[in-house]
């Protein structure tokens, strides 16, 4: 089933919302049970510590009343120890801390585990046994990678629910904007063929009658005319995907007089001053029908938003196509969203809000500069910057 | 005859500067009758562990031997009446004590394989 542009946004927004707290939500409870799991692999580490150092004890025991010579000092396998009398001072051991945390019973530094305990009675004058084992990382790696493998599970299940749950919430959107695709497409269908001949009929009159000026078959031509850039926008955004474009090089200067030419009439009938200055032999390689629609939906707009008696200023040269009115202009936020599909800036006057959706999207494919400047109540000036 | 007799009274004194105090003083008696030197330094030990407090309990003791100030199990302190350790100076109980610290240090013996 084909999915819409906006349709394609939504679920995005909502997957990227979703998976963003779910994300948070989800390393939020790994964290919590990583350092817990964390402190009780240490906690059990600690323990085996504190069992072995207990076994040194009998042994020290040993030792002090013993009258063998020389006296070996006990190793327990897997630690290390030392002893300090009771005021601190170091007696003996297989190995000296740097430093001792004498108001703890364990502590870490680095990946040794240490444990401190006091004795009585002092054999061979030790009150305190501070003993050490390198920390076992094994089981803290394996923790790690399990904690890790969860992660991932977990979020692949959740974007697996995240893109269901989107396609199920957004099922009411898609259903409306395949009614409004297939309206459009009924619609054009049936504009076709009685705009096509009303104005191959309005022609006909003008060739047969030439001697007749009637204003009111120039209302009907230009109505008429209005109807067919509609039918030509809608049926460009329908096919825009399977129209195959034809590139070639174009009179962009004689394509723009034909066209200023076409909405003569729509200028006159709102006597609007349309001035053009036109540079001969502008050359561009473009599909003929995209070129036509950029001006043609740019006129249209100039005219349309241009007061009867208003001016329009067409400047076409190497570098650029301006057009310039003094129009009823747009404000900052209107501007942000006027190359929006369907956002009409100002109700009052007709349209679906296609014309600049179109604009850019021709643009884009050229690779083509658009800029819009426009104030509120002084008129509006779009201009599109050819590439160098 | 009389030279003869100095130079002997001399050279057991010099000797017996050499051996120290302790061998002066407690070895007669801690090597026969007395509990030895050895197995009471160690009790000290294990009691009071560091050096500074063995040295001041035994001082204490040397200087004015009491029950109450000995630190020898019940048993022996029955048997061997503390009230009855003659007494020293502050001076030769402490020197005393240092030289059987010195000579009876456990530590010292201790080999620890590395």
């Amino acid at each position: 089933m084909k999915s819409f542009k906006s349709e394609k946004k939504a679920l995005r927004r909502f997957l990227a919302l979703y998976l963003l707290s779910t994300f948070v939500l989800i390393a939020a409870g790994l964290g919590i049970f990583y350092e817990y799991s964390l402190h009780r692999l240490i906690d059990q580490q600690n323990q085996r510590l504190k069992f072995k150092t207990s076994l040194l004890l009998p042994k020290l025991q040993k030792l002090h009343f013993s009258n063998a010579h020389p006296l070996l000092y006990p190793k327990i396998e897997g630690i290390r120890t030392a002893l300090y009398d009771i005021d601190r001072n170091y007696l003996i051991g297989d190995f000296k801390p740097q430093k001792i945390h004498w108001d703890r019973e364990f502590w870490q530094e680095g990946n040794m585990l240490f444990y401190r305990t006091q004795i009585r009675p002092y054999y061979l004058g030790a009150a305190t046994i501070v003993a050490a084992m390198p920390l076992d990382e094994a089981p803290i790696k394996e923790l790690q990678k399990r904690v890790l493998i969860a992660f991932v599970v977990a979020m692949i299940f959740v974007f697996v629910v995240a893109r269901w749950l989107g396609k199920l919430f957004l099922a009411p959107m898609r259903q409306t904007l395949q009614l409004l695709d297939r309206f459009i497409q009924d619609t054009t269908h049936e504009l076709n063929t009685p705009v096509s001949t009303i104005l191959a009929n309005i022609e006909l009159f003008r060739s047969l009658h030439p001697e007749i000026q009637s204003e009111e078959l120039s209302r009907i031509e230009i109505a008429s005319k209005r109807i067919s850039r509609l039918y030509d926008d809608l049926v460009f955004l329908r096919l825009r995907h399977q129209r195959k474009r034809h590139i070639e090089a174009i009179d962009y200067s004689r394509l723009l007089e034909e066209r200023l030419d076409y909405f003569a009439s729509m200028a006159q009938s709102k006597q609007i001053d349309m001035k053009s200055f036109i540079e001969d032999g502008v050359i561009h390689r473009m599909d003929r029908e995209d070129a036509a629609k950029l001006i043609d939906n740019l006129l249209s707009n100039a005219i349309k938003y241009t007061p009867v008696k208003g001016e329009i200023f067409v400047y076409l040269d190497r570098k650029s196509l301006k057009i310039e009115d003094k129009g009823i202009g747009m404000d900052q936020q209107t501007l942000d969203r006027i190359t929006e599909r369907f956002f009409r800036a100002n109700q009052s006057e007709g349209g679906f809000g296609l014309g600049l959706s179109i604009v850019q999207e021709i643009v884009d494919f050229y690779g083509l500069e658009f800029e819009i400047k426009s104030q509120k109540g002084e008129g509006t000036q779009v201009r599109i910057v050819w590439p160098k | 005859m009389a030279k003869v007799v100095l130079i002997v009274v001399l050279a057991l004194e010099w000797l017996g500067a050499k051996e120290g105090i302790l061998a002066q003083k407690c070895a007669v008696c801690h090597q026969n009758d007395a509990p030895p030197l050895g197995r009471i330094y160690r009790r000290y030990l294990m009691l009071y562990s560091s050096k500074e407090r063995i040295k001041k309990r035994m001082v204490d003791f040397l200087v004015s031997p009491s029950l109450q100030k000995s630190a020898m199990p019940l048993g022996m302190r029955k048997r061997f009446d503390p009230q009855a350790h003659p007494s020293f100076s502050s001076s030769i109980a402490r020197q005393a004590v240092e030289e059987l610290i010195a000579k009876e240090d456990i530590l010292k013996h201790i080999v620890v394989d590395q």
